[in-house]
C-alpha cells in the first residue's frame, strides 16, 4: 500500500471520528511515512513500519465521538493512582455534541402519522435500501471477478514462458535455428509481462481487499 | 508484558524521551523501541493522551519543506515522571521479596 491508499482507507473507516481529530491523525500519519522516507524507506515500507492494519483501526476507533471512548479512559496501572487527575480524557466533550436519535422527539401527532403512513414510505425506505445493497455487493463482486480473471492471465503468461523457454532449447536440438529464435522470444516475452503484471496487480488486489475489509466494517458499524 | 503495565510504561517511557530534549514522533518511537516494542500507530494515542493530561505541550516546526511537530514535556509531565521513580522503588523492594523467598525458605 502506498501512501496516498493508505491516507484514502484511513479516512474511509473514519467515516465516525469527528474532522479536526480526524486531520490531526492524518496529519500525524502523513508525517511518519515521510520521516521514514527521508530516512531512505521506500513509500511501501514507510506504510508497513506504522503498525498491522488491524492495529491502526483500533486507533481509528479511539478518537470516535462515542460516549464511551473506552481505550482512552482505561484505569491506569498502579503506580499512577498518586496522579489520577492526569488520567481525563480526551473527548470529555464530544458525546454532548454528538447527535442521537434518542434525543430528536416528536409531537404526538407526527408519529402518530408516521406510522399510519409507514406501509407507503416503508416500502420506498425498503426498496431503496435493497438497490443500495444490490449496487454494492455487485461492485464487490465486479471488482473480485476483475481481480481473479487478470490473475488467470498472469498465471497463463507465466506457464507459457516457463514451458516455453526450455521448450525452445529442445527445438533448437530437434529442429532449426529459427523456431528456437520464435520460441524462446515468445516464452522470454511471456515471462516479462507476467513478472509486469504481476508487480501491477499486486497492489490493486491488496487495495481491493482493503476496500472490501473497510465497506465490511463499515456496514457491521451501521448495523449495530 | 502485561498490557496495562505495558500502557502504563510506554507513557512514561515517552516522558522520558522529551526530557532533556524535545523531540518529534518519529524520533521518539526510535528512542522508545530499544527498550519495548512500539510502532507508530500505537504512539499517537499516548501523545494525545499526555498533551490532554496537560503533560506535553505541541508545537510545528518547518523541517524539509514540511510541518514537523515537536513534544515538549510540561511541569505536570516531570511531576508525573518523579511519581513514577518514587512508586517504582516500591515495586523493587516488592520485586525483591519476592525474588528473595525462595532462598529463605529453607
Amino acid at each position: 500500500m502506498n501512501k496516498q491508499q493508505f491516507l484514502a482507507a484511513v479516512r474511509l473507516n473514519a467515516a465516525s471520528v469527528p474532522p479536526e481529530e480526524l486531520t490531526a491523525l492524518l496529519d500525524y500519519y502523513t508525517e511518519m511515512i515521510d520521516e521514514a522516507m527521508d530516512e531512505g524507506c521506500s513509500e511501501e515500507e514507510a506504510v508497513a513500519r506504522l503498525g498491522s492494519w488491524d492495529e491502526i483501526l483500533e486507533q481509528i476507533h479511539t478518537f470516535r465521538a462515542e460516549p464511551n471512548p473506552v481505550p482512552i479512559i482505561q484505569p491506569q496501572p498502579s503506580f499512577h493512582n498518586a496522579q489520577p487527575e492526569t488520567n481525563t480524557a480526551v473527548p470529555a466533550s464530544e458525546p454532548a455534541k454528538a447527535k442521537r436519535w434518542k434525543n430528536i422527539s416528536l409531537p404526538t401527532w407526527a408519529v402518530v402519522l408516521l406510522i399510519l403512513t409507514s406501509p407507503v414510505w416503508g416500502t420506498v425506505v425498503l426498496t431503496l435500501l435493497i438497490v443500495l445493497f444490490a449496487v454494492i455487493f455487485s461492485l464487490v463482486v465486479i471488482g473480485g471477478a476483475l481481480v481473479i480473471s487478470l490473475f488467470a492471465i498472469v498465471v497463463a503468461l507465466a506457464v507459457v514462458g516457463v514451458v516455453g523457454i526450455p521448450a525452445a532449447f529442445v527445438l533448437l536440438v530437434t529442429s532449426s535455428i529459427a523456431p528456437f529464435l520464435l520460441t524462446l522470444g515468445g516464452g522470454l516475452v511471456c515471462a516479462g509481462l507476467a513478472i509486469l503484471g504481476t508487480l501491477l496487480l499486486l497492489p490493486f488486489a491488496s487495495f481491493f481487499v482493503t476496500c472490501v475489509k473497510a465497506l465490511y466494517s463499515w456496514i457491521i458499524g451501521l448495523l449495530r | 508484558m502485561d498490557i496495562q503495565l505495558k500502557r502504563g510504561l510506554l507513557d512514561i517511557c515517552v516522558l522520558a524521551a522529551i526530557k532533556n530534549k524535545d523531540s518529534y514522533g518519529y524520533a521518539i518511537v526510535r528512542e522508545i523501541s530499544r527498550f519495548v516494542a512500539i510502532s507508530e500507530s500505537t504512539l499517537y494515542p499516548i501523545l494525545r493522551r499526555l498533551e490532554a493530561a496537560d503533560c506535553l505541550t505541541v508545537y510545528s516546526v518547518e523541517h524539509n519543506g514540511r510541518l514537523r511537530k515537536y513534544y515538549h514535556i510540561t511541569d505536570a509531565g516531570r511531576a508525573r515522571l518523579d511519581a513514577f521513580a518514587e512508586e517504582w522503588k516500591e515495586i523493587m523492594a516488592i520485586y525483591h521479596f519476592v525474588t528473595q523467598e525462595a532462598t529463605d525458605d529453607e
